[in-house]
């Protein structure tokens, strides 16, 4: 999760953004010049368009009195575009305006009221949506007649159900959210709730239909009057142009060719700058999706990365390095010019067997340490600029090639993370997904694997694994669905087990019940255990050591009953005065006043001074060392002794 | 018993039931089934249970958002059934929810001025002087600062945009307040921060809670009673202190027993 920055940095608006990119730009240009030039058509120095002319007839282009040459009718061929093209316009518009009108109005009121209205709203959605769209429209103009009005109201008409579609999708995610309730209880009428509170939300998306319609309306519009059933003589507009055109496309092609290139200069336009909107406007592309995360994170190469190991050779440690060695770990991420430093110089151990729980606020780099472990945290925008993790005491993760690096996840090293769902595959059974990972990691049979993948299921405390294999996700409590996800990290036997909040989602029960199988399971296979959360109690029953960590750094770390006896940063000591614990209902609890610097604006000194009782002056002036404060136990704070005596 | 504020006779609340447009029957859920209990003036009712024990659509009757199927839910004296037009803004004054998203249940299109306001103009009736003085006045009350009024909901943290929600509930003067596990998405020390603010709050404006959370610890701190909820139904209840020292319930006894514990080492590191 990104995790907002407390002092916001604020998203450039939207006209910045369009300006950036250039194709948006060029197509801006386009329509606001064929814009400005019709708007302007009735100030010009244009003759009539409709006067005709039979001693001028299909004058060429470029002749003295006409710029682009007359018709058969020897009309002013300019004018006659300018006026026509006002008239394009207008009706593209307009028809774009009732369709957005009408099709937000259904989409809205649909998913808003739901049950039978919804049903009855969109059934006749359905029905117009399965005529062949624009057969539909010639048959509303040939039962209205052929006029120019009968046709904006056939391409209306037919363009309603894109707008009640997509209004009525993006209004469906957002009825369930808890403001339209919030609406409900300060009394607001449905109508007001309808818009005040959904309209502005949905607003993006009508405009992003608008956008990518409007140039397609205009192109019908033109269809229409090219057939003869919209604009009719002798007034002018793009489409009838041409249809006057097509006959004497040989003697004068110019007749054609002009509107013809125009309607197609206009629409490639409006196209590009409804392109350039959505790419702004919807939220899905917002996030950077656009470029495609990468198998692996950025990494400074060895050569240029501070901290990282000299070669790939056997370590300092001699006979019995341990399993996880960081040093120093950096990573950061980089999103327009801020850097976010969401890890800086994390150093932590992990030996075989051990049980290492890592606590922190929310944004304090938690999860971007683990996922650096093997690549996974996304690129863009993170990448790792420092530091080393030697892994088993020989190679240096952060060096190695994608391929070792794929071999080692989900083999020697497996992760939990908080959200089953995002692990697992809804459309395969879970028993084949943990087959799959089975058979990757130790090249089983399909028989063997799934033989394999049933009895860990079974091992997990999934009651009726061979039934429950055959499930999909979907049809999993979310306590059974972390059960799988277990199973398929277990069933390699790793030598490395990350888990990241595992629980959080889980009720009290549920939970207790997983982290006792995770912490079964560790004993049996002699795992090493990696164990993220925010909540102390947790890493009390599961974990030997403890690692606290604050805006991306380490700020204590050492055995768990040692640390939270006699924490020695005054971060850690607020932490635990934070926890209600049961059975004490009079201790007061000492919230930490204010909250975690953004990790993009880290002070100089010691992070955590603006919230400190016991800040110092000279605390804020250098960057405060990580120091060994007791056996096997460090700290980040000058005054960690101060503690002792207070 | 006149200072009874809230009394709850066996509220049932069904799920499904009936059939699709294909004809296939929807299965009933009882998500709530025959629960009773009250509720005094200026206490506080925690109610507990795992996910899926009703815990939510409780709260959601309690404030009028969904109907009962059948039972009887009274407020301030008053039935609460089909609430519409004046009754219902009447109710709304009295009732108010704080929900457990904190960003969900903040609209992203509106400031939070506007947030704060809509309820004191509808609710209240208000013109733009006393909500422009109610607003300031909630603000302070809540530790938020005047110049957040103009800024947008993605722009606070998680705990800032809780004590917003807690502003727009309290912005109406109500005597009950429903919170639907308002610190459950919180960090532990922004839960602490707003935890204290609850109970500081409740003495200066002698509110009346129904604090919802799957957290037996939280409801220990901050409750006088509690209400032990499993499959619908109420398994236990009585005085916090009764209760967690002594639990009756095989069902209560087996959630205290998985509260992951750190109690021994905070005994020692807090005097
Ligand atoms: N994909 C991303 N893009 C940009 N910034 C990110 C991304 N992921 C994380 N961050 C930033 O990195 C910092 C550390 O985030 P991280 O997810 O490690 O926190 P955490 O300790 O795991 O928090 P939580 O308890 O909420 O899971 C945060 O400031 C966050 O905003
Ligand atoms: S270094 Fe100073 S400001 Fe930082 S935690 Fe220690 S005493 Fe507080
Ligand atoms: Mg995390």
């Amino acid at each position: 999760m990104m995790e907002r920055p407390a002092c916001p940095w604020r998203r450039p608006s939207i006209w910045v953004r369009l300006s950036r990119n250039h194709l948006a730009v060029l197509g801006s240009t386009i329509v606001a010049a064929i814009v400005l030039v019709a708007l302007l058509a009735p100030w010009l120095p244009l003759v009539d368009p409709n006067l005709t002319a039979p001693a001028d007839r299909l004058q060429p282009p470029l002749s003295p009195t006409a710029l682009l040459g007359t018709d058969q009718l020897g009309r002013d061929v300019l004018s006659r575009l300018i006026w026509g093209t006002r008239v394009s316009l207008a009706v593209g518009l307009s028809a774009t305006l009732i369709a957005a009108v009408a099709g937000s109005g259904i989409g809205l009121v649909a998913a808003y009221v739901g049950g039978p209205v919804d049903q009855a709203l969109m059934r006749g959605i359905d029905m117009l949506m399965a005529f062949p769209y624009l057969l539909l429209a010639l048959a509303i103009v040939a039962a209205l007649g052929p006029s120019l009005m009968n046709a904006l109201l056939a391409i209306s008409v037919v363009n309603i159900p894109f707008f009640a579609r997509a209004v009525r999708g993006a209004t469906l995610s957002l009825v369930r959210r808890e403001f339209i309730d919030a609406a409900r209880l300060a009394g607001y009428s449905r109508f007001r709730i309808l818009t005040s509170e959904l309209l502005p939300n949905v607003m993006p998306v009508i405009v992003i239909t608008m956008s990518t319609t409007v140039g397609w309306m205009i192109l019908e519009t033109a269809g229409l009057s090219f057939l003869g059933l919209g604009a009719q003589p002798p007034q002018a507009d793009l489409g009838s142009m041409l249809g006057d055109g097509r006959r004497i496309v040989v003697t004068a092609p110019h007749v054609a060719a002009v509107p013809g290139v125009l309607i197609l200069v206009l629409v490639i336009g409006i196209n590009l700058v409804g392109d350039g909107l959505r790419d702004i406007l919807d939220p899905r592309l917002k996030a950077g999706a656009l470029s495609r995360p990468v198998a692996r994170t950025a990494t400074m190469p060895a050569q240029r990365r501070p901290g990282a190991l000299p070669s790939t050779g056997p370590s300092e440690h001699g006979s019995s390095p341990p399993l996880l060695a960081m040093h120093g770990l950096d990573t950061q991420f980089e999103i327009g010019r801020e850097v976010y430093r969401a890890a800086s110089g994390v150093d932590l151990t992990l030996g075989r067997g051990d049980s290492l729980g890592v606590v922190g606020e929310s944004g304090s780099g938690k999860s971007v340490t683990a996922l650096s472990v093997l690549g996974l945290v996304p690129t863009p925008p993170g990448r790792i600029t420092g530091g080393s993790i030697r892994f088993d005491g020989t190679i240096d993760l952060l060096d190695v090639p994608l391929s070792g690096l794929q071999d080692l996840r989900g083999g020697r090293i497996a992760y939990i993370f908080q959200d089953p769902l995002t692990t697992l595959n809804p459309l395969m059974p879970v028993g084949e997904q943990v087959a799959e990972t089975v058979q990757r990691h130790q090249g089983l049979s399909n028989r063997g694997a799934w033989a394999q993948a049933v009895e860990w299921l079974d091992r997990v405390g999934l009651r009726a694994p061979a039934e429950k294999a055959r499930a999909f996700p979907h049809e999993l409590s979310g306590g059974q669905r972390q059960r799988v996800v277990i199973a398929m990290a277990l069933a390699n036997r790793p030598d490395v087990l990350i888990a990241d909040e595992p629980t959080t989602a889980l009720d009290v029960t549920t939970q207790a019940r997983i982290l006792d199988l995770v912490n079964d399971l560790r004993r049996q296979s002699g795992a090493a255990l990696l164990f993220i959360t925010h909540d102390l109690g947790v890493i009390a029953t599961l974990c030997t050591r403890v690692l606290v960590m604050y805006a991306g750094q380490v700020v204590e770390s050492g055995p768990v009953a040692a640390v939270f006896a006699t924490p020695r940063h005054p971060y850690t000591r607020g932490l635990l005065a934070c926890v209600p614990v049961l059975g004490q209902p009079e201790r007061a609890l000492d919230a930490i006043p204010g909250l975690p610097p953004p990790v993009n604006r880290l002070p100089r000194g010691c992070a955590f001074a603006d919230r400190c009782p016991s800040v110092v002056a000279a605390c804020r002036q250098a960057p405060v060392p990580l120091r060994p404060v007791g056996p096997a136990r460090t700290a980040r704070c000058l005054r960690a002794e101060d503690g002792l005596h207070g | 018993m006149v200072d009874v504020l809230v009394a709850a006779d066996a509220l049932v609340r069904l799920f499904g039931g009936g059939r699709t447009w294909l004809g296939r029957r929807v299965p009933v859920v009882r998500a709530v089934d025959g629960v009773s209990f009250w509720v005094r003036h200026g206490e506080t009712l925690g109610v507990v249970g795992e996910s899926g024990s009703g815990k939510s659509t409780l709260a959601r009757m309690l404030v009028g958002l969904l109907a009962p199927s059948a039972g009887h839910l009274s407020v301030a004296g008053r039935p609460v059934r089909g609430l519409a037009g004046v009754e219902a803004v009447r109710f709304h004054r009295a009732v108010q929810m704080v929900f457990q998203d904190p960003v969900s249940s903040l609209n992203p299109r509106k400031t939070v001025r506007q947030i704060l306001e809509g309820p004191v103009q509808v609710l209240l009736g208000a013109g733009r002087a006393e909500r422009r003085d109610r607003v300031a006045r909630i603000l302070d009350l809540v530790g938020l600062r005047p110049e957040f009024l103009e800024r947008y909901p993605h722009e606070f943290s998680g705990g800032q945009a809780q004590r917003i929600g807690l502003a727009r509930a309290l912005v109406v003067e109500p005597e009950l307040l429903v919170l639907d596990e308002p610190v459950s998405a919180l960090d532990v020390s922004i839960q602490a921060q707003v935890l204290t603010l609850l109970r500081d709050l409740q003495t200066r404006l002698g509110l009346t809670y129904v604090f919802i959370s799957h957290d037996l610890a939280v409801i220990e701190a901050l409750c006088d009673r509690v209400l032990v909820m499993r499959d619908g139904r109420v398994v236990e209840t009585g005085p916090c202190r009764t209760v967690f020292r002594a639990p009756q319930h095989a069902y209560t006894r087996s959630l205290m027993a998985a509260v992951p514990v750190v109690r021994q080492a905070i005994r020692v590191c807090t005097p």
